[in-house]
């Protein structure tokens, strides 16, 4: 094989080495980039959920929960009686027996 | 005769075409050579020495950016959140591409859409004018302000100046800050953080090591202006770790209730200030505790600091007092357990005055004659004082030690009380003897006061009050199990007292809290507060115990200066401890249950 042929075909191997060294760095940034906006979104998805939780969290609560009862849940007193005193006014409800 | 064209020699032609060739030749063998030298070079670089290279290399074209992590949560037995860390961010103008007017638009603009108040503004705005005045670079614009607020103030300012401008001015810090979702609930227990998210008070300030996280570290590659420019997908190099979620001991429920009672009995006896604790007797854990006045935890910066002082203080850990006519049932604990004297012995003939060497003793009433059991129930001064006398000081004193009064509890808060009591050297026979049988001269924080009356009724065993129950992490559990500290009387004499102690209820100080249907035992104690001891402020304390039979919970409630007319602790203090108790086990969710109708509520 000529010399120069030889020498071209190098040219041409080192032309697709660079091209494909090139090519991949390219890839390597975009997904460097696609990596920190995904970080970013993960972030952000976690700070939300975060907030949600403790909102929910805060709504359950039992002492809440015990301060939120409907007026028919409640003693004269205003403490809740577990639902006897709804229990008894509604027409069909169940009356919950008296224990002696 | 024809002339032949000269023969060309092979021989003459033949030295420029070798040596073309030769030099052709040459050439290639150096190019290989070359690049045989840089493959060889590469191979060196990409494989024998790649990490190295590599590290080399990263430090050279990156940084490290820090990656959050939270702060553990702090939690109710129940999950109920307490304090929780969120994201915040700082946000502040570079002032050096800006002109004057440009300032001051941008920090309305900024201001206005943060919502801040007109006073608030015009600092702001005050701030930054003569900052730029003072030809200083950064002016604050919005301190730890949420995600959503962050971006509305990036988007006014885009429209206002520009992208190109915005992103050179405005500038972003990240951060986490404390929310307390349940403001001024369990205050004094949870404290604060400052700013920065370090603890300054409460169990922000004694659990931070258990509670801080540990940040990641991320490479960033940069370009040659140190600007982003990407992350490697393999460059999180340390992880973050979250701080613990801690779970305390204490029952939101319970808590609430507790804080609820509390405020209603100080309000109802234009009382100063009050505190309460409840506590499981066996393990020690403080299902609840509060103390008034309290504060919100979410704005504490704003409170002056001498009344942030006040409301911060946690009465049941800091403060210590002579606790007057509740620590009776400890001396005659004591009294019973040394041998000195008989549950049944009479000890004192009746009559409402007595005098013990010089000193003269006085009953609220007169009980006629009366046994050990009786100075108890009835609260007896000359009954103690007389009792107090048969132990002597020696014993008195190792009692108040074998009781863990006038020596930290151990409980995890800060600033705890010791108390104290007058030292042996200037003890008189007499007086100190008679008054520490009656709660003076002798100074005992709550929760010491609590934690041995739990002894006192469990069967004698001193447990250290807890307040955390578990610190978690993922799937990572670390339990907090009780701790007993020592033992202060035998079975049969915490027997002895439970009986004593449901007489008291049953007809004695105590008798207008009894519930029909709900057996507990307790004592009333009223304690003269002033220095001087000249009647005019008062403690009034009740410390109970329930069930009778086998007791469950121990609760201690104080409320300080009463200034409605009552001041007794069976009528002031009494009332909050029993409506806490009918609450916390559901006694008025039975249908049948009378009514408690407490005298003067």
């Amino acid at each position: 094989m000529p010399l120069s042929t030889g020498s071209a075909i190098l040219a041409a191997c080192l032309l697709i080495i660079g091209l494909i060294s090139v090519q991949m760095e390219v890839q390597n940034v975009h997904s460097g980039v696609r990596v920190r906006d995904l970080l970013r979104e993960r972030e952000q998805k976690v700070e939300i959920l975060r907030k949600l939780d403790m909102e929910y969290n805060t709504q359950i609560a039992p002492d809440s929960l015990e301060r939120d009862l409907p007026d028919d849940y409640r003693t004269e007193e205003g403490y809740p009686d577990n639902g006897r005193s709804a229990a008894g006014k509604k027409p069909g409800g169940e009356r919950v027996s008296r224990t002696r | 005769m024809k002339s032949q064209p000269p023969e060309v020699s092979p021989a003459k032609s033949s030295p420029g075409l070798q040596a073309r060739s030769g030099a052709l030749w040459f050439f290639t063998i150096s190019v290989t050579l070359v690049f045989l030298l840089l493959g060889v070079r590469l191979f060196y670089i990409q494989v024998l020495g790649h990490e190295d290279h590599l590290a080399r290399a990263r430090s050279g074209i990156g940084r490290t950016d820090s990656v959050p992590a939270y702060p553990g949560d702090l939690r109710t037995s129940d999950g109920v959140i307490l304090a929780r860390s969120e994201t915040a961010w700082n946000m502040g103008l570079d002032l050096r591409p800006l002109s004057g007017d440009q300032v001051q638009s941008v920090v309305n603009t900024a201001s206005e859409t943060l919502g801040y108040s007109q006073s608030r503004r015009r600092e702001r705005l005050g701030d930054a004018v003569r900052r730029k005045a003072n030809r200083r670079t950064y002016a604050n614009i919005g301190r730890r302000v949420d995600d959503s607020s962050r971006d509305m103030v990036r988007e006014s300012l885009d429209r206002q100046l520009g992208p190109a401008l915005r992103k050179k001015t405005l500038v972003v810090d990240r951060l986490t800050r404390r929310i307390y979702p349940k403001n001024d609930f369990l205050c004094h227990v949870i404290g604060v953080t400052s700013h920065d998210g370090t603890g300054q008070a409460g169990l922000e300030l004694t659990l931070s090591s258990w509670l801080e996280p540990r940040s990641g570290m991320r490479r960033v590659i940069t370009d040659a202006r140190e600007q982003f420019r990407f992350y490697s997908p393999e460059t999180v190099e340390v992880a973050p770790i979250n701080g613990y979620d801690i779970y305390l001991t204490i029952d939101s429920k319970a808590q609430s209730i507790l804080e609820e009672e509390l405020q209603l009995g100080i309000r109802k006896h234009r009382a100063e200030s009050g505190l309460g604790v409840l506590m499981n007797c066996k393990t020690g854990s403080i299902l609840a505790m509060a103390s008034s006045p309290v504060f919100d935890p979410n704005e504490f910066h704003r409170y002056p600091p001498g009344i942030l002082a006040e409301k911060r203080k946690n009465r049941v850990i800091e403060n210590v007092y002579e606790i007057g006519s509740v620590i009776k049932p400890f001396i005659a604990a004591a009294a019973l357990e040394t041998g000195v004297v008989s549950r049944d012995e009479k000890i004192w003939g009746g009559g409402r005055f007595h005098r013990i060497g010089g000193r003269r003793l006085e009953d609220v009433s007169n009980h006629g004659p009366i046994t050990v059991e009786e100075a108890v129930v009835f609260s007896s001064n000359i009954g103690m004082g007389i009792l107090g006398m048969k132990l002597g000081r020696d014993r008195l004193i190792e009692a108040l030690g074998r009781f863990g009064f006038c020596r930290k509890t151990g409980i995890r808060l800060p600033g705890e009380g010791k108390g104290k009591h007058t030292p042996r050297e200037q003890w008189n026979d007499i007086y100190s003897t008679t008054s520490v049988s009656m709660g003076y001269e002798v100074q005992i924080s709550p929760i010491q006061l609590v934690t041995a009356f739990a002894s006192l009724v469990n069967g004698g065993y001193l447990v250290r009050p807890r307040l955390v129950d578990k610190y978690v992490r993922d799937d990572e559990i670390i339990r907090n199990p009780p701790h007993l500290v020592g033992h202060t009387v035998t079975e049969e004499t915490s027997a002895m007292m439970r009986k004593i102690l449901h007489r008291i209820v049953d007809e004695g100080t105590g008798r207008y809290l009894k519930m029909k249907g709900f057996e507990f035992g307790g004592k009333t104690g009223t304690a003269d507060m002033d220095p001087l001891y000249t009647k005019k402020d008062y403690l009034a304390s009740f410390e109970a115990f329930a069930p009778l039979d086998d007791p469950e919970v121990v609760i201690l409630v104080m409320i300080e200066k009463p200034r409605a007319g009552k001041y007794y602790g069976g009528s002031v203090a009494g009332p909050v401890v029993a409506r806490v108790l009918r609450r916390y086990f559901g006694i008025a969710a039975l249908p049948e249950f009378e009514r408690l109708k407490f005298k003067g509520w």
